[in-house]
This record gives structure tokens, C-alpha cells and sequence, in this order.
């Protein structure tokens, strides 16, 4: 018996291993997600999200005042969380329209359909916002990031 | 120290890498987000008081955009005249800043540069 036929050639066993972190897509662009405690789920992450991961990650390098205004730069858990959110979007097929680094070091992610936009803006506390716009009017603003609801909304 | 009244032009520059300008070319509210620790408010120049090509420091780094002091008065901001002994013009945007203010005050913004 083929122990891997192309029918489930996207799960793989990894020995030896536990957990997976995210940012294995990094190194290599899949992404697992644990099935069992031996089977893991597999989703090749888009060319898209990967230039928008790689995007994020070079936020790390940026310096104090990178924006003449005294900007500080984001830390590495507002990275991880922005990064974790692109992952998810992008399993469910939707890509991010725009990312920039915020003057406190947070970091923004914008989604886009048609006049409809959320903000979604990651901070250095771990602390969510987002923001629900049509066109230039806020539609709602809140601390709290519920992903379903948003894209639900967006669509 | 000056007064700024609904007429006048704020100037502030844009970071081009990393971009605070969408791929619409439109202005990101991240331009025109305050930093938390800031009491002071948001750093613009006051048009009148300066020059475009001074006030944007690096053309290489920087795009300029301006902004109608009627905008933020309009939101419930208060514009005040901050000089510097290194710029004259410096200004400050003072106030609760939201998410959508600061949206507002983007798109609201045109670019001079």
C-alpha cells in the first residue's frame, strides 16, 4: 500500500515534533497546522501572502525615528500577530490590500472590497483594533478582532 | 506664535519606504496617526510659514502633503502654532484621535510633492 498516493499528498508526518510554528512558512512556504499528533494539515501559503510576510518581517529592521516624526519601531510579537492574520486570510483566500508600520510601532493591516475597508492595526502590547469603513465614513471601531464577522461584512 | 485659522495649509511629509502610500495611491491614516506616548499631538509645518522644499526635508525619503487646517478644526481638533529653533513652521494637531479621524485627515490630504 502507497503510504502517501496524490489524493493525500498534502499531508505529510513529521517525526518528532510536537508543535509547528507559524513562522516555518518563512523558511519554507507551507504552512502546518496540527491534525493530530502525527498527521499534520498542510495549505501552501499564496505568492501574495508570502511578499506580504516577507513585508512585515522588514518592519523589524527599521530604526527609532524611521519616519522623521519620531516613529518607534514595532516589536516582534505585533510582527507575529500581523503575520498570524495574513496566514489565516490567506487560507481562506483573501488577500491584504495594503501594510505599514505605525508611529507607535503597531502595524497595520487593510482589507479592501469595492468602497468597503477595515483597518486592523496590531500594537507592541498584543492589544487588536479594528476599524469598519465605507468609503472615508467609519462604520464601526472597536478593540477587538473578529475575523468571521469581518469577513463577512467585507464580502 | 502664530494663530491658524481655516484657511491656512499643513504641511506633512509621507514616508515612501515603508510606504505610507496604498497601492491606490491614496494616503495611508497611519500618516496621520499621533504616536501613543505623544501628549503633544501630530508635528505638521504651517504652510505659510515655510516652503515645500524645506519642509520636506528629503526628497528621497519623503513625499509632502498638505492639509486644510479646516479639516481638523472641523473634527474637534485644535491646530496650534509650536515653532522650533530648527523650524519655525512647526506646528502641532492636538486632540482625542481616533481611528477615523485619522483616516479623515489622510484623505483629506493632497500631495504637494
Amino acid at each position: 500500500m502507497t503510504a502517501l498516493d496524490s489524493t493525500v499528498s498534502d499531508y505529510r508526518i513529521l517525526e518528532g515534533t510536537s508543535t509547528i510554528s507559524p513562522y516555518f512558512v518563512l523558511l519554507d512556504p507551507t504552512f502546518y497546522t496540527r491534525a493530530s499528533t502525527t498527521l499534520f494539515e498542510t495549505h501552501e501559503v499564496s505568492d501574495e501572502a508570502i511578499d506580504t510576510i516577507s513585508r512585515l518581517k522588514s518592519y523589524l529592521k527599521l530604526e527609532e525615528n524611521w519616519d522623521s516624526y519620531g516613529g518607534l519601531p514595532p516589536r516582534k510579537n505585533a510582527v507575529d500577530q500581523a503575520i498570524s492574520f495574513v496566514i489565516s486570510l490567506d487560507r481562506k483566500g483573501y488577500g491584504i490590500f495594503f501594510t505599514a508600520p505605525g508611529p507607535s510601532g503597531e502595524i497595520l493591516i487593510e482589507l479592501k472590497s469595492g468602497n468597503k475597508t477595515v483597518e486592523v492595526t496590531f500594537d507592541n502590547e498584543k492589544n487588536v483594533t479594528s476599524a469598519l469603513f465605507i468609503g472615508d465614513r467609519c462604520i464601526e471601531e472597536g478593540n477587538n478582532l473578529d475575523e468571521r464577522k469581518i469577513l463577512r461584512w467585507l464580502i | 506664535m502664530e494663530v491658524i485659522t481655516n484657511s491656512d495649509g499643513l504641511l506633512r511629509r509621507i514616508i515612501i519606504h515603508p510606504s505610507h502610500i496604498k497601492p491606490d495611491n491614496t494616503i495611508s491614516s497611519f500618516a496621520f496617526k499621533p504616536r501613543k506616548v505623544d501628549v503633544d499631538g501630530l508635528s505638521v509645518d504651517l504652510e505659510r510659514l515655510t516652503t515645500p522644499e524645506v519642509a520636506i526635508v528629503d526628497r528621497t525619503k519623503f513625499r509632502l502633503a498638505r492639509l486644510q487646517a479646516s479639516v481638523p478644526l472641523s473634527l474637534g481638533l485644535i491646530c496650534i502654532h509650536t515653532p522650533k529653533t530648527d523650524n519655525p513652521a512647526h506646528s502641532l494637531i492636538r486632540g482625542n484621535f481616533t481611528q477615523s479621524m485619522c483616516r479623515q485627515l489622510a484623505s483629506s490630504a493632497i500631495f504637494v510633492i
